[in-house]
């Protein structure tokens, strides 16, 4: 019961020192103001993409996937100086002179920094609401991009999210954040067709292709144009499974650093 | 709460020996631990606090055993610890720091909790400053945060280390102060290299040097160390050559006067005078070239 309060605690502080980050919130809105310019174009030229004659959930679906192509970026990047900053302020040392488990710390900070990132991104998504509501007039699209928003984008944020607290034990920040960048697009945008191998034709991708073309019957790219419904479910899992092992490494890791010191 | 530790270790990587068999009773009320830097002080005091774990050797803080997780958990819920270093984040205010702290030392009630974050603002003299930012905070402002951490869970078992460097003398002097009046029903274990902190505050120390205890007693006991090593010698200003440590230099006009630490063996002029607790610690690091302990009965 003391280590869920205490989770429940830092959480809701480490939700509070991220939220307020001011380069957060610049950075997100910055990814809004894109997203509204091509949006504007969408509105102009509706014939151009093919949106007057595409039902309602594809609209949504191809909406709500469009924006995972840039805005896991820069939670990615958010994330990665959340763990090295304990180290660096010398707050890690008092922590572990306290009862709280560690593995209550970590993850109390992956979930309370990992909302709070994800809650200057939804303000792009509030813009493609009220895009789609302008242009669909049909209210059902504001539950479809919440369920589609669960369902496509959210696994693969966590995911990255995990990586993004743990690779930095051992990795130098900006350089993570490099790396992170370059993976990003090699592993989910880059075309599988070329002689370079990616991650982007494999239920690994955590930009939601399999999930969206298995589960919600919606292709995205061009090299999945259809995935059995197992193939959704298994990426989805995946996904998640990959994020509680991390957490679950980066655990084991802390712990026998703590005592080898 | 009485802390007993036998025969400790600890051995860094690299084969850095940090602490060499230490053997060490600590009883209830202030006690000081003196010695220099690199002495070991701040490697025991983190081994107490659960941070690091000892190579070998037992430790006990009450009835807990520091060598067993379940001990180690029990005694941080009875600790407040104060680092050398006070890590904070810089983005919170004084009192979300605190409220946070609270939380992480298993303070559930938030009300509870609250409530005792305004009281010891109160009492480190924080109270109109509790809502800036810790970044805009002094040093000791700082460390009165530090000390207001380490008190919130209103601990048996308090361990400070270094907790005036870089405090102005009249922020020393209120710590040290309030450090004696927190001592009057808990165990507080003061580490430092200042020996005033120690003079003003404990009865009872600990001398540590390069990984050994080298003195265990009273600060009395302690003076009586150095009885009939302490001279003094009034020169025209040439410096007294020979095998002791220079300890205070006064000019007097037409004059100097040399306080001298050592064995001398034809006095010369020199004058015994009664040593201070200082004396006595210099006497004792000029002693310990070769490590024995004392133990003062």
């Amino acid at each position: 019961m003391h280590q869920a309060r205490i989770l429940l605690g830092v959480l809701a502080y480490e939700f509070k020192m991220q939220i307020r980050r001011r380069s957060l919130w610049i950075v997100f809105i910055g990814f809004a103001a894109i997203i509204i310019r091509i949006l504007l174009n969408l509105i102009a030229q509706p014939e151009l993409y093919g949106l007057d004659n595409l039902r309602l959930s594809t609209v949504v679906a191809r909406g709500v996937f469009t924006l995972n192509i840039l805005l896991p970026i820069p939670l990615g990047i958010f994330l990665a100086d959340r763990l090295p900053r304990d180290r660096r302020t010398g707050v890690d040392e008092l922590f572990t002179s306290m009862p709280g488990y560690l593995s209550t710390r970590i993850v109390g900070k992956y979930l309370g920094s990992t909302l709070a990132t994800i809650i200057p991104m939804f303000v792009s998504y509030t813009i493609l609401i009220g895009f789609l509501l302008y242009q669909t007039h049909n209210v059902f699209s504001i539950p479809l991009v919440l369920v589609d928003f669960l369902l496509i984008v959210v696994p693969g944020l966590l995911f990255v999210a995990a990586f993004s607290i743990a690779c930095p034990t051992i990795l130098w920040v900006p350089l993570y954040q490099f790396l992170f960048v370059g993976y990003w697009f090699w592993g989910n945008s880059y075309s599988p067709n070329t002689i370079i191998p990616t991650l982007s034709r494999t239920i690994l991708t955590p930009i939601g292709t399999y999930i969206s073309t298995g589960i919600l019957g919606i292709p995205q790219v061009p090299w999945v144009q259809s995935a059995p419904f197992w193939e959704g479910l298994a990426s989805l899992l995946l996904l998640l499974g990959i994020t509680v092992l991390v957490l679950y490494v980066l655990w084991r890791y802390l712990s026998w650093e703590q005592a080898r010191q | 709460m009485q802390i007993e530790i036998d025969r400790l270790n600890k051995v860094y990587r690299g084969g850095i020996h940090a602490l060499n068999d230490v053997d060490l009773t600590i009883p209830s009320g202030m006690f000081g631990l003196l010695g220099p830097n690199g002495a070991g002080k701040t490697t025991l005091m983190r081994i107490l606090a659960g941070i690091l774990r000892p190579t070998s050797g037992d430790l006990y803080i009450g009835e807990y055993d520091g060598n067993m997780e379940k001990g180690r958990m029990a005694i941080k819920r009875v600790l407040g610890y104060l680092p050398q270093e006070l890590g904070v984040y810089p983005d919170l205010s004084a009192r979300e720091f605190l409220d946070y702290i609270g939380i992480l030392k298993g303070m559930d009630d938030r009300k509870t909790r609250q409530k005792k974050v305004g009281e010891l603002l109160e009492v480190v003299s924080l109270t109109n400053v509790a809502n800036r930012k810790l970044k805009t905070f002094s040093g000791g402002m700082k460390r009165r945060i530090g000390i207001a951490q380490a008190l919130l869970n209103n601990p048996k078992l308090l361990i400070v280390d270094e907790p005036t460097a870089g405090l102005d003398p009249e922020e020393r002097i209120r710590f040290r102060n309030l450090l004696s009046e927190l001592a009057g029903d808990r165990t507080v274990l003061l580490s430092t290299h200042i020996v005033e902190d120690i003079a003003q505050t404990c009865r009872n120390l600990a001398i540590m040097n390069n990984g050994y205890v080298i003195f265990q007693g009273t600060t009395a006991d302690l003076t009586l160390e150095a009885r009939g090593k302490v001279w003094t010698v009034t020169t025209a200003g040439s410096k007294p050559q020979g095998d002791f440590t220079v300890v205070s230099t006064m000019h007097m006009g037409d004059s100097v006067q040399y306080r001298l630490v050592g064995e001398l063996a034809s006095p010369n002029g020199a004058v015994p005078t009664e040593p201070s607790l200082e004396d006595s610690y210099v006497w004792l690091m000029r002693e310990s070239r070769t490590p024995r302990v004392i133990v003062a009965s």
